[in-house]
């Protein structure tokens, strides 16, 4: 069923508001389950084989990313990699920062399908941006070593995007539109731009400034306490109004109960504030004064360094995108890799009503999903029963069955994703009952929400399990 | 001074001592740290055995709750389960012994004779005619019963691809838990492929080994015997499978290939019942298994 151990190469991009990047990485998977049990199929490894330099994000205006120079940054680091499309299993491009510089964020993303080889290009949503980040600092396996609650601060040129963990586990995420490039001056002082959030920033601190205006040191320092504010603001056990205020929009508050003991930083400004930048006006923008002004809000916090700081989401969405799915997990064809399927998560009483045999909710919420996607495919996505019995488990494959025949046509592939272990039976007993030439493919161990996308990549160990990558797209259909 | 007497005074002191303590209230701080946390609903009874009851916080004022919690749900060991004085807690002491009771049922009870009719499987009897020949002959528990012989050969399917059967070894709850879900998706999955399987039975009072008996009995050319584990105080209810490509007797314990910990909290019976499909599948058409079997 599965050899000892296999090897996929992962290939990560962030392009920032302010800085591009890119890392590749081989994500080892083996299986840690003794040879007397069931195999547990796992990432084991995840190590950092090449790292690009950190480019300055190519622009061709304010808002608009210039695909063909970030096209070209790809290339030229290939290359230095030593790596081809070819060789890429899997891997994350993420577009962050400041949703205005989004704008035509979907365009790069497929002109840099070239590169991806059988990878998967995604992006995240600013909530698992802030993961991702957290996640490729260390502040979760920082967490998990020390057991204790650690929250990743990342931030960068327009957002900060922050991560809470405890003992390994995530406890909350979230991201506010602040970051080092809200505010950015020449080489007199004089303020070129500012974004509309800083607008928003300084009408609520009360901050008055103006483009062509010259700076003090005062002003700059005042800019970046109310950056600084507005973050640890977010850290609050009800967050703060200042925090709410600035919250991105399609981000949600942080609600962590668990008191924070242990803080990092990673983006952009951390390296400013690890290194105690003297020269607050050094790169043109907010951040040396932001990693000044951290210094006076991490009072009642531990510092700790992380494993990365500038690169800490290139990291992220080279390592931590790519999940790899349980071991028993059932598929009638290898068509795989699958990319960008659209899951819908069915509600729990759809879920519930199922395992009585009844599919007719689910039929009905199904259809209402792919109505408003204007879709006729969709995974379906399940929580599972951590203990499923036999007849639960004929009634739930009798119900899939009968959805199935309702909603999809007869020739799109049956794509169901569990969370709980109970794939492989599911999948035997609704091949048993279905047509011979449908295809059925059934994993779990894999967690899905509404309107995610996943991506399964080509399978390891053997066709025992496949790398998956969720995500959430942030662009409307 | 006489024994009556001894015993009399020695009596009369333990009262005036229970007296002073009853009367004087506050009793001596006991030993310091160990103390059971105070504020309890007497008035619910835990269930001790409950995995629930298994990660609660047990350690009063403990230095990071967080890492102790962490390290209970590694493990199901009783690490961190607090103390009084140089001693265990009473709760820690009654779930020991709940935890070992139950262990001890799963030995000595036999599986509910209706549960087996409710599943279609007739009974077998190896060689041991009760439990404690059962636990103290191994050698007979190897072999089976003349009826036994006369079954297989008679009433059973003869030489089929995969024989499958189940046995309680040494744990009656292990096949009550989880044999009625995962019987039928194995049965199911095997027919479904076109496989030969042979008639399903159960054999009472029975060891791994036996199935090289049954084997040598139908002519199976895989035997897979679904039985129940020694239960430990972890948990009592966990079933293996043990399955051996040409069984015969005599044929060394590394040739057989085993799925062991199918139980609620370790793989599920239906998502093991589906494994075992695959797997058995496998070792048919590779004609082998245990080590020379590569996973």
């Amino acid at each position: 069923m599965s050899t000892e151990k296999s090897e996929i190469l992962s290939v990560g991009i962030d392009i920032g508001t302010t800085t591009t990047s890119m890392i590749v990485s081989r994500l080892g998977i083996a299986n840690t389950a003794a040879s007397y049990m069931v195999p547990d199929i796992s990432i084991t490894a995840r190590k950092i084989v090449y790292r690009s330099e950190v480019y300055r994000t190519p622009l061709d205006n304010r808002s608009r990313l210039d695909g063909d120079r970030i096209r070209e940054i790809i290339r030229a680091e290939y290359g230095r990699a030593g790596i081809t499309p070819s060789d890429v299993d899997t891997g994350a491009v993420i577009i962050t920062g400041e949703s205005a510089r989004k704008e035509n964020a979907r365009v790069i993303l497929e002109s840099l399908s070239s590169f991806a080889g059988d990878f998967v290009v995604s992006t995240a949503g600013p909530d698992l941006e802030s993961i991702i980040a957290g996640r490729g600092a260390g502040t979760e396996d920082f967490s998990s070593r020390y057991s204790c609650t650690a929250a990743n601060l990342d931030i960068g040129g327009g957002t900060a995007n922050i991560a809470v963990f405890s003992c390994g586990r995530l406890l909350g995420q979230t991201c506010l539109d602040v970051g080092g490039r809200l505010l950015e001056y020449d080489s007199e002082h004089r303020i070129t731009y500012m974004s509309t959030s800083f607008a928003v920033l300084a009408r609520e601190t009360g901050i008055k400034l103006q483009i062509g205006q010259i700076l003090t040191q005062e002003q700059l320092l005042a800019a970046a306490q109310a950056v600084a504010a507005a973050i640890f603001d977010a850290l609050r056990p009800e967050s703060g109004h200042l925090a709410r205020t600035m919250l991105t929009a399609s981000s949600h508050p942080l609600a962590v109960s668990e008191p924070i003991r242990y803080v990092s930083f990673s983006g952009g400004v951390a390296d400013c504030y690890y290194r105690c930048e003297q020269d607050l006006f050094r790169y043109g923008d907010l951040g040396p004064a932001i990693a000044h002004c951290l210094h006076e809000q991490t009072a009642g916090f531990e510092v700790i360094r992380p494993r990365e700081t500038i690169r800490a989401t290139v990291v992220g969405a080279g390592t931590y995108m790519t999940e790899v799915s349980g071991s028993t997990i059932s598929y009638s064809e290898d068509i795989f890799p699958i990319r960008n399927l659209h899951v819908f998560a069915l509600s729990g009483q759809a879920e519930q009503a199922m395992y009585q045999g009844d599919a007719q909710q689910a039929v009905r919420e199904l259809n209402w999903f792919l109505d408003q996607s204007a879709a006729d495919n969709a995974g379906i996505g399940l929580q599972g029963k951590k203990q499923l019995g036999y007849h639960e488990l004929c009634c739930l494959a009798q119900a899939v069955l009968e959805m199935d025949g309702s909603v999809f046509a007869p020739s799109k592939p049956l794509i169901i994703i569990c969370e709980n272990d109970m794939a492989k039976a599911l999948g035997q007993v609704i091949r048993r009952k279905i047509r011979r030439d449908k295809c059925v493919i059934c994993l779990d161990r894999i967690r899905v929400r509404s309107g995610d996308y996943v991506d399964i990549g080509k399978t390891v160990m053997d066709g025992a399990a496949v790398p998956v990558v969720v995500k959430t797209l942030i662009f409307g259909a | 001074m006489d024994e009556e007497k001894l015993i009399e005074m020695i009596s009369a002191a333990v009262v005036r001592v229970l007296k002073e303590e009853s009367q004087g209230g506050a009793p001596q701080e006991s030993a310091g740290a160990g103390a059971e946390p105070a504020a309890e609903d007497l008035t619910v009874l835990t269930d001790l055995t409950s995995p629930e009851y298994k990660q609660k916080l047990t350690v009063p004022d403990a230095e990071n709750d967080l890492a102790l919690r962490a390290m209970k749900g590694a493990t199901t060991a009783r690490v961190g389960i607090g103390r009084a004085g140089l001693r265990q807690t009473t709760k820690a002491m009654l779930a020991f012994r709940a935890d070992f009771a139950m262990a001890k049922d799963a030995v000595m009870k036999p599986v509910d004779e209706a549960f087996l009719r409710k599943l279609g499987l007739p009974t077998l009897l190896t060689k041991c005619s009760d439990i404690n020949v059962h636990l103290t002959r191994p050698d007979l528990g190897r072999q089976l019963s003349e009826e036994a012989l006369r079954f297989l050969h008679e009433e059973c399917i003869q030489h089929p691809q995969i024989q499958i059967y189940v046995s309680d070894g040494l744990s009656n709850s292990a096949i009550e838990h989880n044999a009625a879900d995962l019987l039928p998706v194995l049965m199911d999955g095997l027919k479904e492929q076109g496989v030969k399987t042979g008639t399903p039975f159960f054999v009472k009072y029975g060891r791994v080994p036996t199935m090289d008996a049954v084997s040598e009995a139908v002519g199976a050319e895989v035997t897979c015997v679904l039985i129940g584990e020694r239960p430990g105080l972890a948990a009592a209810d966990s079933m293996s499978a043990y399955i051996t490509y040409g069984a015969h007797t005599g044929i060394p314990e590394s040739s057989r290939t085993v799925v062991s910990n199918i139980h609620k909290n370790g793989i599920q019976p239906v998502e093991a019942g589906a494994y075992l499909v695959d797997l058995l599948l496998r070792i048919l058409s590779e004609k082998k298994s245990g080590v020379d079997l590569k996973l």
